[in-house]
């Protein structure tokens, strides 16, 4: 039950601008276009998805110098957008650059 | 006659007898020092009794009576004997509290050694400055001064910019022509200075002073006996002003007669206006109460014929007109956060012409609201049911009820994230997003935190007049009574969270606060617009608004309140209580209510149940009311006067409470 754990790559899509919360902490949301092939039944499938992404922290800062476009693999954990909506969003811990095959 | 009575500051609805065989019938008014249980006290020599309460002997004698400053006279303490019996408070606690602070201490007052140059603040070298008066104002002066000689209550009621305050002067002129003094009451301290000012121009030869809380201790009381003494002619003062003893008084003015804070909250909850009425009827002087937008308690008497009206329907600056109103509906207009594209491009218009804006916002502080996105935490104040208001610039969650202050959390403490924003826009918010529209406009906000000082005053009252501010952003500080006259456009933002609010008297006010905000518009040669963006343009109020229609709006809602049975058709009461321990609380409330019920009030009566305070908790204390009302005055007062006493009998350790009678708000 206590298990989240979510590892995804994909590129940076539409980008808010970089905020600060009333207590000092910075905080970033953007797109992550996700596309990629997944094993499905024996067979394998296309899959293609955008995911919300909100980063706080100081990985917010360093998540928000990259530019619209750049390839990247987030580690975090799914949470919901805020406490009225039922959207997830993924709460991005730690990330990593790499190029686009 | 060795025994006198004194009013003391003590909780019992009593005078107390002491041996004073130094005192005589000339020192009824004076102030006495008395030993009361272990302490001394200062008292008022209240009267001379012709047959001692109890044995002579066991009375104990006075230690000082002062002869230092004049005695109160007869006149004054009338009117504080009528205070003490109309709302239903302690004699001694009235009396003592009507008097300045200075003049409480247990000790003689010594008169400061350099008298302050502003006490003979006059100017006599300057010729006065000439009033030119249009036919209207003429028509109010002439009609006002028919009766001189005994009670009468005018109302004044001229829109904003219609020179009221010159037909004050006009009136003060010809009074003290008359040998009269004059008192001048009004809503803030911070209005005192500005109208200082202006009074002292056209009334270069005449000691005005002005009266209020803001003054040093000892500044206070030379003011207070200078007025008493005669040689103050004109006082100028906030509410506590009309317990200002004044031999001479001819006249009473009271401006911007609907403002709440006439209205004392605590201790005495008297209205300085209502008092200031009762003084004038005492007196048998006439009173000139003045708005743009009068109470409506005071526009049913002057509707009834009670007051005498006397209307200002033209600007007083030949060729200023009434400024150009627009509604921006919010549910249809795009929003950049809390600012339309109209008011936006508006603001744009004006700072490309070089022209003078206000954005009224009556919220201080950044945000009222901090909220946890992930749980919904709103940060409560730990000692009162209520939210504590995102202080930006400060890094502080403060308090508005209590004070308390801590500083913004960076986690939630209920579920840990950090996912906090603010909820809703206070100035500080409104100023950082004009900031970022208008990066080169010069802007100032104007709020209880900015303008905490007279010099912060002053400063931006100068600003405003040099034009070296482009853009003010404020609360309803701004909206009272100043004359800015290079403003032209004043943009209105949430006056609508006012009418989520359950006060009968929300309408009343969102009404008179947006027309006077309005009012500060386009006051000189140049035309003025106001903007106001709501979520509610089909509530009747802003069909009047936008018509500037004062007439229409009051006969509108003068009818709500006859067809439900709220004032000014009803005359209301309410008892109010609080205590650390709520379970006292209750049962104080609940005996109360039984008392009530056992004196059987008589109709038309109407008496409901104890309940919380909307605010039920503030400052660590519980809070209950009682709500009594009854179409006829007399009616109430009887039956206030015989539950108080029930009431006094019947206190319980560490419930406080207090009658509160006309409250202004439930």
């Amino acid at each position: 039950m206590h298990r989240n754990e979510l590892v995804l790559s994909g590129l940076i899509g539409t980008q808010d601008a970089l905020r600060f919360t009333p207590g000092g902490i910075p905080s970033f949301s953007f797109q992550l276009k996700h596309q990629s092939t997944q094993p499905e039944a024996e067979h394998s499938v296309q899959v293609a998805f955008d995911l919300w992404v909100l980063a706080l922290g100081p990985v917010a800062q360093q998540l928000a110098q990259l530019e619209s476009g750049s390839c990247i693999t987030l580690k975090g954990y799914l949470i919901r957008k805020h406490r009225s909506s039922p959207q997830l969003v993924l709460r991005a811990i730690q990330f990593k650059m790499f190029d686009g095959e | 006659m060795p025994t006198i009575q004194v009013a003391l500051d003590v909780p019992v609805a009593r005078l107390f007898d002491y041996d004073a065989p130094q005192a005589t019938e000339q020192d009824v008014g004076c102030r006495v020092l008395v030993p009361f249980g272990t302490r001394l006290k200062t008292g008022i020599l209240w009267a001379i009794a012709t047959e001692p309460g109890c044995d002579p002997a066991q009375l104990r004698p006075i230690q000082a009576l002062w002869r230092d400053v004049p005695a109160l006279s007869a006149t004054d303490l009338a009117l504080l004997k009528f205070c003490s019996a109309y709302y239903h408070y302690p004699l001694g606690t009235t009396v003592l509290h009507a008097l300045p602070p200075g003049l409480r201490r247990t000790k003689g007052w010594t008169p400061p050694r350099r008298t302050g140059a502003s006490v003979l603040a006059q100017d006599s070298d300057n010729p006065p400055l000439p009033l030119a008066l249009n036919t209207e104002q003429l028509q109010a002066l002439r009609g006002i001064l028919q009766v001189t000689d005994r009670f009468r209550c005018h109302l004044l009621h001229g829109i904003t910019g219609s020179g009221k305050t010159a037909v004050y002067l006009a009136l003060i002129q010809a009074l003290l022509a008359q040998g009269k003094s004059v008192l001048v009451l009004v809503p803030e301290i911070n209005l005192t200075p500005q109208l200082e000012q202006h009074f002292q121009q056209h009334l270069p030869q005449t000691t005005l002073l002005s009266l209020h809380s803001g003054l040093g201790e000892k500044e206070r009381v030379t003011r207070w006996l200078a007025a008493q003494e005669g040689s103050a002619r004109v006082i100028l003062g906030t509410r506590l002003a009309v317990f200002c003893p004044m031999p001479q008084l001819g006249l009473i003015v009271v401006d911007e007669e609907h403002e709440t804070s006439y209205k004392q909250q605590e201790g005495l909850r008297y209205s300085a206006r209502d008092v200031a009425i009762m003084r004038a009827q005492q007196g048998q002087i006439p009173i000139v109460l003045g708005s743009a937008t009068p109470s409506l308690e005071t526009w049913l008497n002057a509707q009834r014929g009670r007051y005498h009206q006397h209307s200002l329907t033209q600007r007083a600056i030949a060729g200023a007109t009434l400024p150009r109103m627009r509604l921006i509906d919010t549910r249809r207009t795009a929003l950049q956060q809390s600012l339309s594209t109209p008011l936006l491009e508006a603001l744009q218009t004006q700072l490309s012409q070089g022209a003078q804006s206000l954005v009224f916002i009556n919220r201080r502080g950044y945000a009222p609201l901090l909220r946890c996105q992930q749980c919904g935490w709103s940060c409560p104040c730990t000692h009162c049911s209520t939210r504590m208001v995102v202080h930006l610039r400060t890094n502080q969650m403060r308090c508005h009820h209590c004070g308390r202050s801590r500083p913004i959390p960076v986690h939630c403490p209920d579920c840990g994230s950090v996912q906090l924003d603010t909820l809703g826009d206070g100035t500080q918010k409104v100023e950082d997003q004009l900031r970022w529209h208008f990066p080169h406009a010069r802007i100032l906000r104007l709020d209880s935190d900015t303008l905490s000082s007279p010099t912060q005053w002053r400063e931006a009252r100068a600003a405003i007049q040099q034009r070296t501010v482009d853009i003010l952003v404020g609360t309803q500080m701004l909206a009272k009574g100043h004359d800015f006259p290079h403003l032209t456009l004043v943009a209105a933002l949430g006056g609508d969270q006012a009418l989520y609010s359950t006060d009968f008297r929300a309408a009343e006010r969102l009404f008179s606060q947006l027309m006077q905000v309005a009012g500060r518009a386009g006051r000189s040669h140049l035309a003025g617009e106001v903007l106001i963006q709501t979520e509610f343009p089909e509530h009747p109020l802003f069909d009047f608004l936008m018509r500037q229609d004062y007439d229409g709006f009051a006969q509108y809602e003068l009818n709500q309140r006859r067809l439900s049975g709220f004032p000014p058709y009803m005359h209301q009461a309410i008892l109010r209580a609080h205590s650390k321990r709520p379970e006292r609380l209750e049962t104080f409330m609940a005996q109360a209510h039984a008392k009530a019920l056992a004196l059987a009030p008589k109709p038309p009566l109407t008496l409901f149940d104890p309940v919380n305070a909307l605010l039920h908790r503030r400052a660590g204390d519980y809070r209950m009311q009682l709500l009594l009302q009854s179409p006829r005055r007399q009616n109430l007062q009887e039956f206030l006067g015989l539950w108080e006493k029930t009431l006094t009998a019947s206190t319980l350790r560490s419930v406080h409470w207090v009658l509160d009678v006309d409250p202004v708000e439930l």
